[in-house]
């Protein structure tokens, strides 16, 4: 499904952070991505999705559904969510004036459209919505409130699961979705998570902790440091990184 | 030595415009008072003259465009259809409409309410609200020395006189509807709007200037409100003229005791547009919430210039004005607050905003308190922001294209401001018609 090569990329006009990345995931897989600060996990994460202040000097992303293969970096942040990637943020942004409601609608239609499929008009997609708010035991309350305002650490990380719910992605990126949860707020949301998860979609989860792996449990682990993958193994590195830390794996990649 | 200009003479065709609307007034038996008024109204503009952009008040905006174009007075010629100049059609109103600067009857619609009347100016002035009428266009009020409404009085043809009586309350929204139409280029349309508002009444009104593309009018309108103790005025005002359209604007409101007043200055249109308002708080505990909105774009300016006054102790103002610019269009905000003195236990609030989609934008913005006693709580602000980066980011990654993007951010911006007005079909109207800056 999500197949990099060599990927180097900076900051634009910036110094470089990732220094060859390549990893393949394939559909129905989960990969987690650990690293300690700095090492480029959060970067590797906002290019899939397109970001505007990175900069690709090196490598190819090669994205694949319904055996059409595309060059990911030739499309725009809003072809890519259309595609079908999904970018749950760690810090999920305010958007004052805007209701969720009317912001999960534009979204979902938008994705409709590039698809060719009919949009939902704003009663059929109140059904929808309720729905996944059910499934993803949230306050109904939620989808009146502008987006992300005022909410709390853990509604902001649980509304990005539901816009994830709404778009029902192929490949979910989920950026520390962990960070700043208390155990509850976290079991909720990799819950939310794992009722996402079918054959036929994949998700990369980029965390610096092991916590959240214990409640989505991943397929493959990849170690980052320093813009390399330094190890990859299944979720007794993550197990591993949790005893050791990530000292004993540094400068790994550069031999 | 070189003087400095700071006066541009009145156009040499303005004395034409002139002898044509004394003679057309004689014709249709116009009293000799307000032949008077006239001549007298444009003397006093033929000695002040125009403004240059060295005078203070007029530093941004240049008039030399506006004075070199040559204008018709409107012609009385029937038009067969308006409807689809009216883009946003308010049911459940009443409507008065007129045709490039003509009252068009046979397209407005009225359903006479008790202690509610409603004239045109013409008609005002020949039946018995003559008087009423005389006596509140002799009043001098705050603007007078304003050239430009110096110009309305001295030509005005059209226009309406609205009268609540005390303690009514109408029920629905009196809306005049100024079109035009294109049919007659280079039209200077003068409307007089006067508004006498009843102790404890209650009134909505809405004042729309709407122009077809192509119609490179001149509206110059006058608008006084009289608002009695305890009444409640909600007005707004719609422009949303042609692209090459001129328009200028004076809003005159005075508030007795405990009246409220909602106004609300909604401009989208027009090459060229100078809003001036004067709102005066004479009745102690009166309040006023005063908005703006606008949108522009390509090479428009708007020229906003407000002063609220606050003559009498414990008023209330609360003051939003926000907008958004693109391409190379030009904004001036120069809000002034005044307390006067004795004016003690003054609550004032005093902001714009302004959202740039586009670097050649410019806002020249000056917000002002000049507070001549203690005892007042007083507050204002101004700012200049871009799009968040951030936001439109987020939205991307939602699948929404960036343009899309934009245009949610930036009609977010403004929905506070929409969201203060509490006539729900009124807020939708807006609401499209804003749509229409984000159209393709």
């Amino acid at each position: 499904m999500l197949t990099i090569k060599n990927l180097h990329a900076r900051v634009v006009e910036g110094t470089p952070i990732l220094k060859g990345i390549s990893l393949e995931v394939k559909a129905g897989e989960v990969h987690a991505i650990m690293g300690p600060n700095g090492s480029g996990k959060s970067t590797l994460a906002r290019i899939i999705a397109g970001h505007p202040d990175y900069q690709v000097t090196d490598g190819t992303i090669e994205y694949e559904v319904n055996r059409r293969r595309q060059n990911l970096l030739d499309l725009e942040p809003h072809e890519r969510a259309c595609a079908g990637i999904f970018l749950a943020f760690q810090y999920p942004v305010d958007v004052p004036g805007v209701s969720n409601a009317v912001f999960l609608r534009a979204s979902f239609n938008a994705v409709c459209r590039y698809q060719g499929l009919p949009e939902l008009d704003p009663l059929d997609f109140d059904d929808l919505l309720k729905e996944k708010l059910a499934m993803l035991d949230m306050n109904p309350a939620y989808v009146d409130r502008p987006v992300n305002v005022d909410f709390s650490g853990g509604e902001k990380k649980r509304n990005e699961i539901l816009q994830m719910a709404i778009l029902n992605p192929r490949l979910a990126v989920l950026d520390e979705t962990d960070s700043g949860l208390d155990v509850d707020s976290l079991k909720l949301v990799a819950e939310g998570v794992n009722r996402l998860r079918t054959p036929t979609n994949a998700t990369l989860m980029i965390t610096h902790y092991e916590r959240l792996l214990k409640y989505i449990r991943p397929d493959v682990v990849h170690v980052l440091d320093a813009g390399r993958i330094v190890r990859t193994g299944d979720y007794s590195l993550a197990e591993e990184v949790e005893r050791r830390g990530y000292d004993w794996l540094q400068g790994a990649g550069a031999a | 030595m070189n003087a400095v200009v700071t006066r541009l003479a009145v156009p040499d065709g303005y004395a034409g415009l002139l002898a044509a609307v004394l003679r057309d007034g004689a014709g249709r038996g116009e009293p000799e008072w307000l032949a008077t008024r006239r001549h007298g109204a444009f003397d006093r503009l033929r000695a002040m003259g125009f403004p240059t952009t060295r005078a203070e008040d007029w530093k941004y905006t240049n008039i030399r465009s506006l004075l070199d174009a040559t204008f018709t007075l409107p012609r009385r010629e029937p038009v067969p259809e308006v409807k689809s100049l009216i883009p946003h059609h308010l049911e459940d109103e009443n409507e008065l409409i007129f045709v490039d600067g003509c009252y068009a009857p046979e397209h407005s619609r009225f359903e006479p309410e008790s202690g509610l009347h409603v004239v045109s100016l013409e008609d005002g002035l020949r039946n018995g609200d003559g008087e009423a009428l005389r006596q509140r266009l002799a009043e001098s009020l705050p603007g007078d020395d304003s050239p430009f409404v110096c110009l309305n009085a001295a030509l005005s043809g059209c226009g309406v006189y609205v009268r609540v009586d005390r303690g009514v309350t109408v029920s629905k929204r009196i809306h005049l509807l100024f079109l035009t139409t294109g049919l007659q280029p280079g039209v200077m349309v003068s409307p007089r709007v006067v508004v006498d508002v009843g102790a404890g009444a209650q009134v909505r009104l809405a004042q729309s200037h709407i122009g077809r593309s192509g119609a490179a009018a001149f509206t110059n309108v006058v608008t006084d409100l009289h608002v009695g103790d305890n009444a409640n005025v909600f007005y707004t005002k719609v422009q949303s003229e042609a692209p090459e359209a001129y328009h200028c604007s004076f809003v005159r409101s005075r508030q007795a005791a405990s009246s409220v007043v909602t106004l609300l200055d909604f401009t989208i249109g027009a090459k060229l547009a100078r809003n001036d308002l004067y709102a005066g708080l004479d009745g102690e505990g009166a309040e006023l919430h005063l908005d703006g909105l606008y949108a522009v774009r390509g090479r428009q300016l708007v020229d906003h210039h407000t002063t609220v006054d606050h003559r009498v102790p414990r008023g209330l103002s609360r003051q939003i004005y926000k907008g958004i610019l693109n391409d190379s269009a030009r904004v001036v905000f120069n809000g002034k607050v005044l307390v006067r003195p004795g004016a003690k236990l003054t609550d004032g609030y005093q902001i714009n905003q302004n959202l740039l989609l586009s670097r050649s934008a410019t806002v020249n913005t000056k917000p002002q308190l000049e507070i001549a006693n203690d005892d007042v709580k007083c507050t204002h602000g101004a700012t200049i922001g871009q799009i968040n980066e951030d936001q439109v980011f987020y939205l991307q990654s939602r699948g929404i294209a960036k343009d899309a993007a934009v245009a949610m951010l930036s009609r977010a911006f403004v929905e506070d401001v929409l969201f203060l007005v509490h006539d729900k079909p009124l807020q939708e109207s807006l609401r499209a018609l804003l749509a229409t800056y984000f159209g393709k």
